[in-house]
């Protein structure tokens, strides 16, 4: 066993820390510091291109898609780095989306999509979530039927998140009703511009927006189809345990911490002896410490070409549950100021805890429910019976 | 970074687990559980196997592995609930070749290959890994009190924590000559554990420096963090199996949502500190700086473990609580492993004040 990060992966840190310092301007900030969620801004918009343009996002992919072929932890290491100090990531388009296309998609396809997205001309959004299929997903009832050359998709999706600053949409389709639910669903490339696609606001109680997303008689070339047929369902798991290694960072937690232990040593000398707020200091170091456990873990597994379904799993339930945890224990901590708004001149943090505790609920839902999650981790992991 | 176990660590697990598998029934456990102390037949075995000197360089007769390769031998000990004076050995012979003398070094530690087993000796009244020490070395001899010393009766040599006038540094101590006495302190963990007083008791050596004692106490702490998830692992994978094979309501009471969601649990967060108990071994192994992690691994594992251990005996119902059922013998001692070298409470607190530190910084 050997821990060692290699020592180009350190000096692939250095790199991602040069970038950030470069383009990390005032309207960023102010940007990222309105929005703890979704709905980034054209500062936002102006960074990811600019990291496009840089070429960092290409490190991990293969050379014939126009990466530089360096594998798989070299992408976890640039949205740790980047979650980590709070910089804008699109984690949907190059940890989950993309590598799935490369794993799935037609040669064909890979040559066409893949260098496009590390150009920054393709963003996706994921159209999985239904009105009536969130957690049971699988019953998603969106239709494609086949006419001739083109797909025809009809349906309605639900927190397509991003959808209004994506330039396609990563959907889930039924194109078999008859077959048992799992075994009729496919997946497509669609663009959103495409004629019939209305994207519509939907706001949330953190800070900025998702969408619901409408399909009518909307009508794509026949090779917009990825994977085979009726097999979109596995293609759709495997995405998604990919997307759990990506949301169960826990860089930005791991800051947070140190901002609040900062601020409790610069700020609040009187509770420093304090023993409930000596534990909750620790507790959340420990939980921190655990979540890069977990996340490393997965790490190690994606650079050996492994998907981890429970490790992704254990992860993301971790940080969603750690990220509540811990802002709310801060928050009782501090008590009433604890709960001020970042409009408020007093509120300690700038807010964070207050804004935080209300982006909360989505780490412990989106993509797939920690309790869902859990199932996992006992069926899949443990192999207890379904 | 390759997580996986070298060439070498798969060999040790494979042969180590086979001779438990061969050597060690849970009756011969109950028997050695009776008898209050370690089996010398098994000791010897595991000597003549190496494993007595395996993290030692073989500048000392040694085997020449790593402390992380000696945490692979200690998981099989600790999954075949075997009381076992290798893992506190190992502690107080690694803490000897990083600071003892040449002369120190090429006497003792070759012992190691005939079965020496060696004692670190730690805590005082205050039971407290950063406590005062008041156990004093003068004129080649100790003279102090020392408390929960692993298999104290038993042992060749105590490493005896003490204070030569102001210095801090660690005795070595033969416990078979005057001036010693052992006497039993049973604990939840049913392992051979002893109160000792020495009363000037000569010492064979002395290793002046408070850098020897924190090695120990590094040592100490990271390998009952070690144990603790170990044990805790093994209690969590026959609870797996149990709730698989149990079946009432006409099904596997696997099958039910509320185990499943609190063996998840479990798994979680005894996979995460899978991943960091052999980190720990791992930095040791590097000379990394590990003042913090040290207590914050066992922070993890001493809260973490009782939880899942009671939690185990509540998936396994009344099976588990039986004597003749083997689920106890690894609950008790994980229970114990998390007490040891720092409990929860204790270590939390180092954590904190570590923060707190590096805020300040």
């Amino acid at each position: 066993m050997d821990f060692q990060m290699p020592d180009v992966v350190v000096e692939f840190r250095e790199q991602i820390h040069d970038f950030i310092r470069r383009n990390r301007t005032p309207e960023l900030e102010e940007e990222i510091a309105g929005h703890h969620l979704h709905g980034y801004g054209p500062a936002a918009e102006t960074f990811l291109q600019a990291l496009a343009d840089e070429g960092l996002p290409s490190v991990a992919w293969p050379e014939e898609y126009g990466g530089r072929g360096k594998g798989a932890l070299y992408l976890w290491i640039l949205s740790e780095e980047l979650a980590r100090e709070g910089m804008p990531w699109d984690t949907l388009t190059y940890n989950s989306v993309s590598p799935t296309i490369m794993r799935h998609g037609s040669e064909e396809q890979r040559r066409d999509i893949l260098p496009k997205v590390l150009s920054g001309e393709i963003r996706f959004a994921l159209g999985y979530t239904e009105p009536n299929a969130g957690t049971d997903l699988a019953s998603l009832q969106t239709r494609a039927v086949r006419d001739g050359d083109e797909w025809v998709i009809n349906g309605q999706k639900i927190y397509t998140s991003s959808a209004h600053l994506a330039t396609h949409v990563w959907l889930a389709a039924r194109t078999d009703p008859d077959a048992p639910k799992h075994r009729g669903i496919s997946t497509f490339v669609v663009p959103l511009s495409t004629p019939g696609i209305t994207v519509r606001p939907l706001w949330v109680m953190g800070e900025g927006r998702t969408n619901e997303t409408f399909y009518e008689n909307v009508r794509i070339p026949a090779d917009a189809l990825v994977g085979e047929e009726n097999r979109g369902w596995y293609i759709v798991t495997g995405a998604l345990d990919l997307e759990r290694v990506a949301i169960g960072t826990y860089r930005p937690l791991e800051r947070r911490v140190h901002d609040i232990i900062s601020y409790l040593v610069a700020e609040r000398g009187d509770l420093l002896d304090d023993p409930a707020t000596r534990m909750a200091v620790a507790e959340a170091s420990m939980r921190v410490e655990v979540g890069r456990a977990l996340a490393t873990n997965n790490a190690a597994m994606v650079h050996n070409d492994l998907v981890p379904t429970m490790e992704a799993a254990m992860s993301k339930i971790w940080k969603g549950d750690s990220s509540e945890r811990i802002h709310d224990s801060f928050m009782d901590i501090l008590g009433r100021s604890g709960g001020l708004h970042e409009s408020n001149e007093h509120a300690p943090l700038g807010g964070m805890l207050e804004a935080g505790w209300r982006s909360d609920p989505p780490g412990r839902f989106a993509g797939g429910t920690n309790d869902i999650q859990r199932r996992v981790i006992a069926t899949r992991g443990l192999q207890l019976p379904r | 970074m390759d997580l996986r176990p070298s060439e070498l660590q798969d060999i040790l697990r494979t042969s180590a687990a086979d001779f438990f598998e061969r050597e060690v029934s849970f009756e011969r456990i109950r028997e050695i559980e009776a008898a209050n102390r370690p089996d010398e037949q098994l000791h010897n075995q595991m000597t003549e196997l190496g494993w007595n000197s395996l993290a030692i360089s073989e500048d000392y007769g040694g085997q020449g592995g790593s402390v992380l390769d000696a945490g692979v031998l200690i998981t099989q000990i600790c999954r075949a609930a075997l009381p076992s004076p290798l893992a506190s050995t190992l502690v107080g012979a690694v803490t000897i070749e990083r600071h003892g003398d040449e002369e120190l070094k090429t006497s003792l530690l070759p012992q190691l290959n005939s079965g020496l087993t060696i004692s670190p000796a730690l805590l005082e009244a205050s039971d407290s890994l950063y406590g005062p020490v008041t156990a004093e070395y003068a004129d080649g001899a100790v003279t102090g009190e020392k408390r929960f010393v692993e298999f104290g009766e038993t042992s060749d040599v105590h490493l005896v924590a003490a204070m030569h006038g102001d210095a801090p540094g660690l005795a070595v101590v033969r416990r078979d000559q005057p001036g010693v006495t052992a006497s039993d302190t049973p604990t939840i963990g049913a392992l051979p554990q002893a109160t000792v007083s020495y009363d000037g008791a000569a010492a064979e050596a002395w290793i002046e420096g408070a850098d020897a004692v924190e090695t120990m106490r590094r040592l100490g702490a990271a390998v009952a963090a070690f144990e603790t998830y170990t044990y805790a692992q093994k209690a969590l994978d026959l609870t797996v199996d149990y709730v698989q094979m149990r079946v009432q309501f006409g099904q596997p009471i696997g099958a039910f949502q509320m185990v499943q969601m609190r063996s998840a649990d479990m798994a979680t967060i005894v996979e995460g500190s899978r991943f960091l108990v052999h980190e720990l071994l791992w930095q040791i192994d590097e000379g990394l700086e590990t003042r913090r992690q040290v207590a914050v691994v066992k922070a993890i594992t001493a809260k973490m473990a009782p939880q899942v251990l009671q939690d185990c005996h509540l998936l396994h119902g009344g099976i588990g609580y039986m004597q003749e059922y083997d689920l106890h013998f690894f609950t008790r001692r994980g229970r114990d492993a998390a007490l040891r070298w720092g409990s929860a409470r204790e270590t939390m607190n180092i954590v904190t004040e570590e923060a707190f530190a590096a805020a300040s910084a």
